[in-house]
């Protein structure tokens, strides 16, 4: 069975948009390619929709139009592309992930699913709102996003046009034919509630998975600081430092900045670099930037004691869940996927949204109580080897590609 | 001048009457899509010719530089003969 993985890009996001499946899947008789606009690995199964610079320059003036009218996804030509290519001609089952990063024109997806037996993984809300990534609070998506009070926020509108692409997107989904899979209860619940979506029949709750063997164990904690450059005895606090508001750093800053720590802290941030000078001062800094050595990566995680993910909204959480499979405790806001996804409160800490000062009075506590630490990493490994396995996620995509497929030739 | 107004003025009509998401707003988009594409496939094909110009131009040197060496030679050897 081959299956044709479509996103805007290779391997930024591989752990979640269907790269790392492009070979573990084959274990399940599972034949994977991937298709992205641009292509950055050197992996023969990923094709990609640009020819060269000329179609790099075509879609930077495609976003320049799409800004100057107040729309999102509609004239993006890659999917007409993407029929053309021999991997969708020969793919049993087509699975988008990160589609609506400017890769497919919406108006194309009904047009797509007709060719091919199809799955949409949702990874985000987007679907189901006029123009944002995640409402963040606002209940708009809920009936029309007319008018859209947050038009700032990703993907941005100039002028009014939420509602025209929120009536465009139940206009399509009332037509679809196509099974989606979303990866928390938080996500299907939207899925549920949405008027865009909620006639879906085929919607599938299959949480993401990760190989736990890869995050080191607790004893690995000094070596990995070693190669960091930690010291041995400091109280370590990870975190993704991200310009973008849903990823909550501003809070962080202000919770860590509110005082000095109660024991010599070091500060150890994944992501963009520069955005935490102001807590130089109290705390050792350590900015890794995008960890892309797949080597590493699972050694930032053993190297922390607490990892804090105090995100506006999530619809899974990834990072949280290799956190957990690290055994260290995770701390995040309230009313996101969060709290579910790190089975809080038993074993992850969630506070109220916006809180800083909560956000603080935890990491405290955990600085403070390494067994409460210490017993929440534990759950958290049990909990990622019982929920979140990747052998289990891997079964799980291969049972619903067959299921997809067998439905769509029978009928 | 007069031109960027009446274009602005056109453009603010546009976004201002059309709606994207009724069905004729669709046809339009997906017309456009197509319009898209076509100018894609004819600016790629002036490109193609344009690079196939560029890379066949250095071709072009080589009978002149071979008629420059030949002549060369020969002169070098008339001289040669003629100082015996």
């Amino acid at each position: 069975m081959k299956v044709l993985h479509v996103t805007d890009a290779d391997l930024p996001a591989r752990r979640f948009n269907g790269y790392d499946l492009l070979d573990d899947l084959a274990t399940r008789g599972v034949r994977g390619k991937q298709a992205v606009l641009s292509k950055s690995s050197d992996n023969p199964d990923v094709v990609s929709l640009f020819a060269g610079r000329g179609d790099e320059d075509l879609q930077s003036r495609l976003q320049e139009v799409e800004r100057r009218h107040s729309i999102n996804n509609l004239l993006f030509p890659w999917g007409r592309l993407l029929a053309e290519t021999k991997e969708f001609r020969d793919a049993d089952v087509v699975h988008y992930h990160l589609i609506h990063n400017q890769v497919i024109s919406l108006y194309d997806l009904k047009w797509l699913f007709g060719l091919k037996p199809s799955v949409w993984t949702f990874h985000d809300p987007w679907p189901l709102t006029g123009h944002c990534v995640h409402p963040m609070g606002c209940e708009g998506w809920l009936s029309g996003c007319e008018p859209c009070p947050f038009l700032d926020r990703l993907f941005p509108l100039a002028r009014d046009h939420a509602d025209q692409m929120w009536r465009a997107k139940q206009r399509l989904f009332s037509e679809l034919d196509l099974d989606v899979v979303v990866a928390s209860d938080w996500m299907l619940n939207m899925v549920r509630r949405s008027p865009v979506t909620s006639h879906l029949e085929n919607v599938h709750l299959i949480p993401f998975g990760i190989d736990a063997r890869l995050f080191a164990p607790d004893h690995a904690r000094a070596s990995s600081r070693r190669r960091l450059g930690i010291p041995e005895n400091d109280f370590v606090v990870l975190f993704r430092a991200s310009t973008w508001e849903v990823k909550g750093l501003s809070y962080i800053i202000d919770a860590l900045g509110a005082g000095q720590p109660t024991r010599p802290t070091t500060l150890l941030t994944l992501g963009e670099r520069g955005l935490v000078q102001e807590l130089r001062r109290d705390y050792r800094v350590v900015e890794l930037g995008w960890v892309g050595d797949e080597a590493l990566y699972p050694l930032v995680f053993s190297a922390c004691d607490v990892f804090l993910m105090p995100s506006l909204a999530e619809a899974f959480g990834l990072m949280a869940v290799e956190a957990m499979a690290a055994g260290r405790p995770v701390v995040c806001f309230e009313g996101t996927a969060l709290p579910a996804v790190t089975h809080a409160p038993e074993c992850g800490i969630a506070v109220p949204a916006g809180d800083a000062a909560a956000l603080r009075a935890s990491v405290d506590r955990l600085a403070a109580d390494p067994s409460e630490a210490a017993r929440r990493g534990a759950l958290g490994r049990s909990i990622v080897a019982e929920d979140y396995g990747f052998e289990r996620y891997l079964d799980s995509m291969a049972d619903l590609y067959r299921s997809v497929l067998s439905r769509h030739q029978s009928a | 001048m007069a031109d960027q107004k009446s274009a602005g003025a056109e453009a603010s009509m546009l976004e201002d009457d059309f709606d994207f998401s009724t069905p004729e707003g669709e046809a339009a988009i997906r017309a456009a899509i197509g319009l898209v594409l076509e100018v894609r496939d004819a600016e790629s094909r002036l490109a193609w010719k344009v690079r196939l110009y560029e890379r066949t131009l250095g071709l072009a040197v080589i009978p002149v530089l071979l008629r420059r060496t030949i002549l060369a030679v020969k002169r070098r050897g008339f001289s040669l003969r003629r100082g015996r």
